[in-house]
């Protein structure tokens, strides 16, 4: 059963006369792996910045399972259980490893202000359990032997894997991921592929913008295109490959067949 | 989970048990101070226990959440002429009137925290520095024949049983009040709601990508931070008997702003030395006043410029140095 | 009605001196993301080196302001150079802040050990003689306030706008990094608007010494006025300012000449807070992001 879980109706958005997105309608299933692919400059971050209404869009409308979310607060949006990582890292660097993770837990957890203070026992089951899952994410990425350090101080690919640890800790319902494999090793990159799969399998929606073609190849259900702004095509691995708009967007005029 | 300064590398210099002897040999010292030392030792300790408290204060607000208050002698000013006022006119028992005094500071707080929370950075420096003077002219100038202007107010004197309270009394007293405003400090932030607030620090757009809604808490730690400056308010101007707009200076907030520096931004027990250390030092500068201004610029240059973490990686730094001048 | 235009010259004329500092502020604000806390103590500067050398009678008052001016920009240039390296770092806003506060309180401090805390000697650069306006007499220096103020900004707007070395400093306000690219040398751009901002603030301090009794601690209203003054008027415009200064300066005057003298700085406060609520990018608007 596909139930529909974010729906991306008709989106436009401008930057000073330049259009930036025009028209964009995306459908993101339950239970899937989607990518969003494009050449440099075609919107794809603009995209997410929209879906996280951390700019808001100039028409068209959102919604995730339903209701509608282009009318809420960023944090907002994160409540509803949408996740997202950074294209250039937003670690928090001068906090460990172990605190950045647990702030992933925020959106999952409730305990406020006086409860803190006063050490109610609420507190204190919500506070291991935050702890518990945390401990589980940074397994799962692997950074255990990293827990207290200086998440500023680790070498790029494991800040990375600090923010995905970060992100899927809640376990969001969806999970926005600007270019994961972005600046890592072939090592990495599989590492990190690998990951998602897992991820997936525990049943949280993926939604990654990629350059890598090999990760966006091998983990993808569907992909879309975006080129200038406009989507240019959607569909499957093998229907995107075979795509000549999409090849023409890439490679030039030169390299299309037809 | 480590303070905000990261500086877990604990040097194992000392082996635990002496650690603990050690430490166990500082709390009876603190515990017994007041018995062995002169009225001018004793005097001087509990103005730097003011100060560790206004730091702690503080620290939530500039320290956690990584906002100016350049006006905190504001706050400092409601909780003592809160208990002078209460005590004055309609003769509260001073308990109470601190409860009360602190109470209304954090809802003053939060009417305040509404017109300038939407304010980052400068805005909100010039906020609260416009906070912290309109308080301190309202009551040195303005309401004078309830304020009594710059002669200040008479409070009197704690009794039990009609024994008046002592310096000792009100020593343990601060102490109390200092281990209360740490353990909140500990408490909030190694909790959810403390991460929340270091993180607005950190990055506030990652930050809001987890769902933390930085208005709120800025709003919580700028409240909370008034309470505890109120409360040190109260504290002070009933030890001394006498509530006095020159308390409540400009150049006080800015000296509680240097304490939260020196101690290092951020840490809660960094307040608490950096608190004693400014307020101390203040008290020992009043017969050399006039270098008093130089010395807080130099101070708070040095710090920013050479140890931006407090004085704990001063001395951790200085340190390293000297084991790696001793290698070569 | 004489009392009224009394009073609506020097509030236009004490207003001009909060647009000056308000000006000195933007400058810097505008080229470099800083908030020179430190501006109300070049003010003191001013009135110091004015004291030292203008109102001892030792020197012609013509040096004497280019000394003025002199002593000024050193003070300023120094704050600059300990506040560079946050600036080129990008370091948070908090932190310049701060060491512009610092700096200012070292400079204070040094002054205030120099004339022990007391008042700066100051004195009368046009006679004892006030001007008449109607029936009341007027200390032409109010006058002289307004007519060097004028002069300045329009010196000011017109560097900026009009020149190429204005032009640079604009670029350089607005990305610093696209300014270096195209080749504009941005630590001395930087250095430069210090200069000329804190020139201005010393200026402002040796105009507004005879009207008042200058001690190194008068820096302090000064750069809170000045500062709201840059608010009101909006930060992006350097002319804002002196919009802002001139309103500032009159309420500040009509308040205390006709409602409550004692209450003045509530009536501030409270146009400040109204202000940050209902309009923070001040009355000319656009903040540069």
């Amino acid at each position: 059963m596909n139930k529909t879980l974010l729906q991306v109706e008709s989106v436009s958005k401008n930057f000073g006369g330049i259009s930036a997105l025009l028209n964009i309608n995306i459908t993101i299933e339950q239970g899937s792996i989607t990518s969003l692919i494009g050449p440099n400059g075609a919107g794809k971050t603009t995209l997410f910045n929209i879906i996280t209404n951390f700019i808001p869009l100039d028409s068209g409308s959102i919604f995730f399972r339903e209701e509608r979310i282009d009318v809420l607060p960023p944090y907002k949006v994160a409540n509803k259980g949408i996740q997202r990582t950074f294209q250039l890292l937003q670690v928090f660097k001068e906090l460990s490893v172990l605190e950045n993770v647990t702030l992933g837990m925020h959106a999952n957890s409730k305990t406020g202000l006086f409860p803190t203070i006063l050490r109610f026992p609420s507190m204190r089951i919500e506070e291991a359990e935050i702890i518990e899952q945390s401990m589980n994410a940074i397994q799962l990425v692997g950074l255990e032997a990293h827990i207290n350090d200086m998440a500023g101080q680790l070498p790029f690919g494991q800040q990375k894997l600090v923010e995905l640890a970060r992100a899927l800790v809640s376990r969001p319902k969806l999970l926005l991921l600007d270019e994961p494999t972005n600046g890592l090793n072939p090592h990495e990159t599989e590492k990190v592929i690998n990951l998602l799969n897992k991820i997936h399998e525990q049943g949280i929606n993926i939604f990654l913008i990629a350059h890598d073609m090999r990760t966006v190849m091998e983990i993808s259900e569907k992909i879309y295109v975006l080129n200038f702004g406009k989507k240019i095509a959607e569909g499957t691995p093998e229907e995107i490959v075979k795509n000549q708009e999409v090849v023409r967007a890439y490679l030039g005029k030169e390299y299309s067949i037809a | 989970m480590i303070e905000r300064t990261a500086l877990n590398m604990k040097k194992n210099i000392l082996g635990k048990p002496l650690k603990l002897a050690f430490a166990g040999a500082v709390i009876v010292a603190i515990l017994l101070f007041p018995i062995f030392s002169s009225r001018i030792t004793l005097h001087f300790a509990m103005v730097g226990l003011t100060g560790a408290i206004l730091a702690l204060g503080l620290n939530i607000f500039f320290g956690y959440c990584g906002q100016i208050n350049f006006g905190s002698a504001g706050f400092f000013a409601i909780g003592g002429y809160g208990v002078a006022l209460l005590d004055k006119y309609i003769q509260m028992p001073y308990f109470a009137s601190l409860f009360l005094s602190i109470v209304i500071s954090g809802i003053i707080a939060f009417i305040m925290s509404l017109p300038l929370l939407r304010l980052r950075e400068y805005m909100l420096a010039l906020g609260t520095l416009a906070f912290g003077m309109a308080i301190y002219e309202a009551v040195s100038k303005g309401f004078t024949s309830y304020t009594g202007g710059e002669d200040g107010i008479n409070i009197s004197k704690l009794k039990f049983f009609g024994t008046p309270a002592g310096d000792t009394f009100f020593f343990y007293l601060f102490l109390i009040a200092i281990l209360l405003c740490y353990w909140v400090s500990y408490a909030l932030r190694n909790s959810r709601t403390g991460r929340a607030m270091v993180s607005i620090s950190q990055d506030e757009t990652a930050a809001t990508s987890l769902g933390v809604n930085i208005n709120n808490y800025l709003i919580q730690a700028f409240m909370l931070s008034g309470m505890i400056l109120a409360l040190a308010g109260g504290l002070f101007v009933k030890w001394t008997g006498w509530c006095s707009p020159e308390y409540f200076s400009l150049k006080n907030s800015i000296l509680i702003l240097l304490a939260v520096v020196v101690g290092g931004v951020g840490s809660a027990f960094g307040a608490i030395i950096g608190g004693l250390i400014m307020f101390i030092l203040q008290e020992i500068l009043v017969p050399l006043a006039i270098y008093e201004m130089l010395a807080y610029g130099i101070i708070l240059c040095i710090f920013l410029l050479f140890m931006p973490k407090g004085i704990k990686s001063g001395i951790i730094s200085i340190a390293n140095w000297f084991k790696g001048a001793n290698r070569r | 009605m004489d009392y009224f235009l009394l009073t609506l010259v020097t509030g236009v004329s004490i207003g001009c001196i909060y647009a000056l500092v308000g000006l000195a502020f933007a400058a810097i604000f505008n080229a470099s993301r800083v908030i020179n806390f430190a501006n109300g103590d070049l003010a003191v500067v001013g009135a110091f080196a004015a004291s030292l050398f203008v109102f001892s009678g030792k020197v012609h008052p013509a040096i004497g302001f280019l000394l003025v001016l002199m002593l000024s920009i050193i003070a300023g240039l120094l704050i600059n150079q300990l506040v560079e390296p946050s600036v080129r770092r990008k370091a948070p806003m908090i932190n310049s802040i701060l060491i512009t506060m610092g700096g200012g309180l070292i400079i204070v401090g040094l002054i205030g050990i120099f004339t022990n805390f007391g008042y700066f000697r100051t004195g009368h650069l046009w006679g004892l003689k006030p001007l008449l306006l109607g029936k009341i007499r007027i200390s032409p220096q109010y006058l002289a306030i307004i007519v060097v103020t004028a002069v300045l900004a329009s010196a000011y707007w017109f560097f900026l706008n009009r020149t190429n070395w204005g032009l640079g400093l604009r670029v350089l306000g607005i990305n610093p990094d696209m300014a270096s690219l195209v080749g504009i040398n941005t630590v001395r751009g930087r250095m430069f608007t210090w200069a000329i901002s804190s020139g201005i603030s010393g200026i402002a301090g040796f105009l507004i010494a005879p009207l008042i009794v200058p001690t190194a601690l008068m820096g302090l209203p000064v750069v809170v006025n000045g500062f709201i003054a840059a608010v009101i008027g909006g930060f992006g415009h350097p002319l804002a300012a002196v919009t802002g200064g001139i309103i500032l300066g009159l309420l500040v005057q009509f308040f205390t000449a006709y409602v409550s003298a004692g209450n003045a700085h509530l009536v501030v406060f409270l146009l400040l807070l109204g202000v940050l609520v209902f309009r923070p990018t001040g009355i000319w608007g656009v903040k540069l992001q």
